[in-house]
């Protein structure tokens, strides 16, 4: 290694100093004309290397190409962090703060309502059910008569009924989505197949029933539409709608216008079984109610129960979606407050 | 209903334990709905003695009493009244819990201290209601556990009927039904009794005019009574089901009713005139007195039961005040009938009166064991109480036959369940059932059904009995076989609406759900402004309140509501829509509704923006959500006009949309006096639009067109107009000048003293788009001259130039 008093050496040492001073790009182009570049001082003792004695020009030459190398490779790390600082500074005082809303009008929300019941009629469209409505002010007929509630049947205190003044003939709310059934049999023949949502009326008013509240109807005839196949249907929606690992239970049950008939629980989704108020220390919820289209029904219709059978049921919207949304007092879905809309 | 587990052994020895019954009935159909021990919670409640009684110094009804467990004395400080010294009771001593879940401590009341509670059947949740303290039976020792002292080890089930198993409302009918579930056998408790003295026939005579709604009427008798309160055991049954007890005789017919489902009267014998009875409806609309005191109106048509005089009962529903068994009664006829379920149900709707007896009449009481019924009622009064049986019954109908026979198919059972059922598993079910089975010829069968099934009628009864107890769990899951679904009408209108729901959520309207009745008081009130047609409404004949009178015309009231509920909430911004329908006798003829779309805005264009200051929102902002969700959902070319016929609107800012000449909806500002009634200050816009339109709407095709291959060619022009000329219409006709006119677009409007009082200056962009060539200067000029002319000539405005 030469002595600091060799040229070439303390070039080099004055060199890497001056790179390690400059304090921008400039400065360190200055630097590099002065002691590396064309003109600088290192290209002028390698132009003189010809004048050298024999003896010494290699030793000067490889000496100051060896200086000029590494003076290089300071110099391209050094503006290359240089570089990299003005980039910082600049864009550090162009810094947008990225946490600041964006411009946009923020969405609102679905009511819980309106999104159950449309997650429940996407799930049976997905497993081949078509849609179809009704009107809410129906004809006595239609919400009792033809679903095989006779005139003075106790069957019609399971609903308390909401009449609406009429001149021609009885007028009532609709207390189920059932009539759609009969409007739909009347006008087509088998197979059926639809899901029939709306809103249904009863005269009831606590924190578990509304007087208005909606409801979501099913029915399938064809031939050889059996119990179990309404089993397998009714598996798979509550399967799409509560998530899998959720047992069902189908116990038997009474409607008039099905038979056999059944209520459906589920596991219960907040204790998971072991009990709790919101099952009635049952580890059982009720959402469904299901069975085969009894035969007098089918007598209104004019389709042949022996040739055809059939499978309706239904299920409470506001019920399934308080279970969903472990909401505990039904009055909060009429409420529109947008504090609880903004919840889902 | 409440079903005492020990009772229901006596009339079957079943192996289920409490528990296992819940399950088991539940599972076949008779829901049991809780299933509590009696004794549970009562461990700390002991029985006592009352040794002194006295006033309390300090509170007129209040006494002092100082009772004994055996072993300690303590001070209770007691409200009720029906106890004296030497009574035994039920002490629940400091630090006791009961069954309720209320903590018994030491207290001081009113100055005296209590070192207890002296518990009521209520509190001790042994009976529903309760007038006084428990009063236990004279002999009862103190210091034994309550439970123990009163014989509580037994389990009290909730069981919920349909109404199609009236057979079930009864200990009877559960036992029935849990013997067709084990295949146990039901055994009758005895109803025998010793008869002596007179024959009934010469104590009474009864007739039945009416055999159509009586078909059988089964009577006996008894003399020698001395009516005084029956036996505590009975009491306590009755209590525990929820029946106040009245009296031995009372009480024995109340027992019977619960046990066997046969609602039974017991008439003071010497109070019906003539010694007889008749059963049938009146000529003519009558006045009569029930038990409860009230005067009721008989319409023809109701069944009475009649003396030699009158009326003393309504039949099936209630007795007559002057027919009462009371302390005076010596002798008494049992009344043990069938009637018809229908006329039951009618009489008891018409009075508005309900009754134990009705309730089962209504819903069909055994006709076959009316007779068994008085038999035991008798059988049980004379082991309560010394009386003298009558010799014989009266059975007015008894020798019919009440049994049914029901075609059956094994194979039918499979077809509609879906799965296999054996004749001999299909055998099986029948024989737990009782019900004989005839084979009529291989594969179908002719089964009797007994009396008591009202509701087994048909083959798909006979279905569902074989099916719920062989249990649903062995029913296996199947999958319907999938035809190609159908897309109707209605399936489009969802999607549309989904469609619209969505897009509305985008642009930050939030989905409100409001009742579909209103108040027809407010609607009424402000009918003009409301635009209210009371002729139109369809109003309800039993609402639930007020406010729930009339079915919504329209679905502006709610969302007001809605509006104003939240900015009083502290929320300033709100934009609320609302799927729903609208109701009148001229909607859709025969359904009387609409389906609506309501939309409502008020607050900042900006709500939680942070740049550009807070602009309130206003009509365009409202126009701009109508016209783009209307785009959205593929209805295009929309025309918007001032319209004077919506009187919630405010004149000026109202508009109506019209879609090929079609009302389908309407815009504007809410009228002032309309927000002043929801006390809403600031102005609020409004849109209603019909859902119908937008869903009937087919979507353009889309069909290709090439696109331009030459520039197009920009041109602004300014033009100052009188205010009234509408732009809307300026630049539709803008459009209409040549081909090459793409789109006009306004991009600055203004007035001001500038531009001078009742004029306005609007800039329009014009895009001109060749399909063919490029432009010339010359033709681009003859465009922009035609269109010059038309604002000048045609609108009356004057070109700016600066």
């Amino acid at each position: 290694m030469p002595g600091t008093s060799d040229p070439i050496a303390r070039l080099r040492e004055e060199g890497l100093a001056a790179l390690a001073a400059a304090r921008n790009e400039s400065e360190l182009l200055e630097a590099k004309g002065r002691f590396f570049g064309k003109k600088g001082a290192v290209s002028e003792i390698l132009k003189g290397v010809a004048s050298l004695p024999a003896e010494e020009r290699k030793a000067v030459g490889a000496g100051a190409n060896r200086a000029r190398a590494e003076l290089e490779a300071v110099f391209e790390a050094r503006l290359a962090a240089i570089r990299e600082e003005e980039r910082l500074a600049r864009e550090g005082r162009d810094r947008l703060d990225v946490t600041l809303p964006g411009r946009t009008l923020p969405p609102g929300n679905r009511h819980p309502i309106s999104r159950t019941m449309s997650d429940i009629i996407a799930v049976f469209r997905r497993l081949g059910f078509s849609v179809q409505g009704g009107p809410d002010v129906e004809k006595d007929y239609y919400n009792f008569e033809a679903l095989n509630f006779p005139p003075e049947h106790p069957a019609r205190d399971m609903q308390d009924t909401f009449y609406v003044e009429s001149m021609d003939g009885d007028l009532v709310l609709r207390t189920h989505t059932s009539p759609i059934q009969i409007r739909t049999m009347e006008k087509r023949r088998p197979p059926v197949r639809i899901i029939a949502p709306g809103a249904v009326y009863r005269s009831d008013s606590d924190i578990t029933h509304s007087p208005m509240f909606h409801q979501v109807e099913g029915l399938a005839v064809d031939r050889d539409i059996t119990f179990a196949d309404l089993k397998g249907l009714l598996t798979e929606f509550c399967r799409m709608t509560f998530g899998p690992g959720k047992p069902l239970r189908f116990r038997p049950s009474y409607f008039p216008f099905t038979e056999p008939s059944a209520e459906v629980d589920i596991r219960c989704v907040i204790c998971g079984g072991s009990g709790c108020r919101v099952c009635k220390d049952t580890g059982w919820l009720e959402i469904l109610g299901a069975g085969m289209v009894d035969p007098a029904v089918f007598g209104f219709v004019d389709y042949d129960p022996e040739e055809y059978t059939g499978f309706a049921f239904g299920m409470g919207v506001e019920r399934i979606a308080m279970l969903r949304h472990g909401i505990s007092d039904i009055r909060l879905f009429f409420e529109n407050d947008i504090r609880f809309l903004s919840q889902f | 209903m409440k079903i005492l587990y020990q009772w229901l052994r006596e009339f079957l020895d079943t192996s289920l334990s409490p528990r296992e019954l819940q399950e088991a009935l539940t599972m076949a159909g008779v829901e049991v709905s809780s299933c509590r021990f009696l004794g549970a919670g009562l461990e700390s409640v002991v029985t006592a003695r009352i040794l002194e009684m006295r006033p309390h110094p300090n509170a007129e009804r209040l006494s002092l009493c100082r009772v004994t467990d055996g072993s300690s004395e303590y001070a209770i400080v007691c409200g009720a009244r029906n106890m004296k010294a030497g009574d035994a009771v039920a002490l629940a001593r400091a630090g006791a819990k009961l069954p309720n879940g209320v903590e018994i401590r030491k207290a001081k009341i009113r100055g005296q201290v209590s070192e207890g509670m002296l518990c009521s059947e209520q509190e001790l949740s042994l009976a529903e209601e309760s007038a006084g303290i428990l009063i236990l039976d004279g002999g009862t020792p103190p210091g034994k556990p309550l439970a123990e002292a009163m014989g509580l080890s037994d389990w009290l089930l909730d069981v919920e009927i349909t109404p199609n198993r009236g057979d079930c409302l009864s200990v009877l009918g559960v036992a029935r039904e849990v013997a067709s579930i084990t295949g146990e056998k039901v055994v009758l408790p005895d109803a025998s009794f010793p008869e002596e003295g007179d024959g009934i026939g010469e104590l009474v005579r009864i007739d039945v005019s009416d055999p159509a709604l009586c078909p059988r009427y089964s009577a006996r008798a008894v003399t020698g009574v001395t009516v005084a309160p029956s036996p505590g055991w009975m009491q306590r049954r009755l209590s525990l089901c929820g029946i106040r007890p009245i009296s031995n005789v009372v009480d024995v017919t109340n027992y019977l009713l619960l046990e066997t489902g046969q609602p039974m009267h017991a008439f003071d014998l010497d109070r019906l005139r003539g010694r007889r009875i008749d059963v049938r409806s009146p000529r003519e609309a009558m006045t009569f007195v029930t038990l409860d005191g009230a005067e009721r109106r008989i319409e023809p048509g109701t069944l009475l039961i009649w003396d030699g005089e009158g009326p003393v009962a309504v039949a099936g529903v209630m007795g007559g005040k002057d027919s009462e068994v009371d302390e005076g009664t010596g002798r008494v006829l049992f009344e043990s009938a069938h009637f018809a379920p229908a006329s039951i149900r009618k009489t008891s709707r018409r009075l508005g009166l309900s009754s134990e007896s009705s309730y089962r009449f209504e819903r069909g009481v055994d006709p076959g064991g009316t007779l068994y019924a008085a038999d035991r009622a008798v059988s049980l009064l004379s082991r309560i109480a010394t009386v003298r049986a009558a010799k014989g019954s009266i059975d007015v109908g008894g020798g019919g036959s009440f049994l049914r026979s029901v075609r059956f198919r094994p194979s039918r059972a499979g077809r509609v369940v879906g799965k296999e059922y054996t004749d001999a598993s299909c055998r099986e079910i029948f024989d737990r059932l009782s019900f004989p089975v005839t084979e009529l010829r291989p594969g179908e069968w002719e089964v009797t059904v007994p009396p008591h099934r009202f509701d087994i009628e048909r083959e798909i009864d006979l279905v569902e009995e074989v099916a719920r107890l062989s249990g649903y769990d062995g029913i296996p899951s199947t999958y319907p076989v999938s035809k190609a679904p159908e897309f109707s009408e209605d399936d489009r209108f969802q999607d549309r609406l989904e469609q619209a729901c969505e897009y509305l959520r985008g642009q930050g309207f939030s989905q409100a759900v409001n009742f579909s009745f209103v108040s027809g008081r407010m609607w009424e009130k402000h009918a003009a402004l409301l635009g209210f047609d009371p002729e139109d409404a369809l109003r309800l004949r039993n609402p639930i309140s007020d406010d729930t009178t009339v079915m919504r015309p329209h679905l502006l009231a709610g969302l007001l509501r809605n509006v104003s509920d939240n900015v009083r909430r502290f929320v300033e911004d709100v934009r609320l829509f609302e799927a729903g329908n609208a109701y009148g006798k001229a909607y859709e003829k025969g359904h009387y509704q609409e389906a609506r779309l309501g939309l409502i805005l008020c607050g900042r264009r900006n709500p939680r923006g942070w740049s550009g200051g807070p602009v309130p929102a206003d009509f365009y902002d409202l126009k701009g959500v109508v016209e783009s969700l209307l785009a959205h959902v593929g209805a295009g070319s929309l025309h918007v006009v001032p319209t004077r016929a919506r009187p919630f609107l405010s004149e000026g800012k109202a508009a109506d949309v019209l879609l090929s000449g079609e009302t389908v909806g309407w815009l504007g500002a809410v009228r002032r006096e309309l927000l002043a009634e929801f006390d809403l200050p600031g102005p609020v816009f409004y849109a209603e639009i019909r859902i119908q339109a937008i869903a009937s709407v087919h979507a353009a095709s889309g069909s290709y067109r090439p696109l331009p291959k030459f520039p197009p060619v920009f041109r602004d022009v300014a033009c100052v107009f009188p205010a009234g000329v509408p732009v809307g219409d300026v630049l539709s006709m803008v459009r209409a000048v040549a081909p090459e006119v793409e789109e006009a677009t306004v991009f600055d409007i203004f007035t001001g003293e500038k531009i001078g009082e009742g004029r306005k200056s609007v800039a329009i962009r014009v895009k001109l788009q060749p399909f063919d060539r490029t432009l010339t200067d010359p033709e681009v000029h003859s465009i922009h001259t035609k269109i010059v002319d038309l604002l000048e000539n045609r609108f009356g405005g004057k070109i700016r130039t600066s």
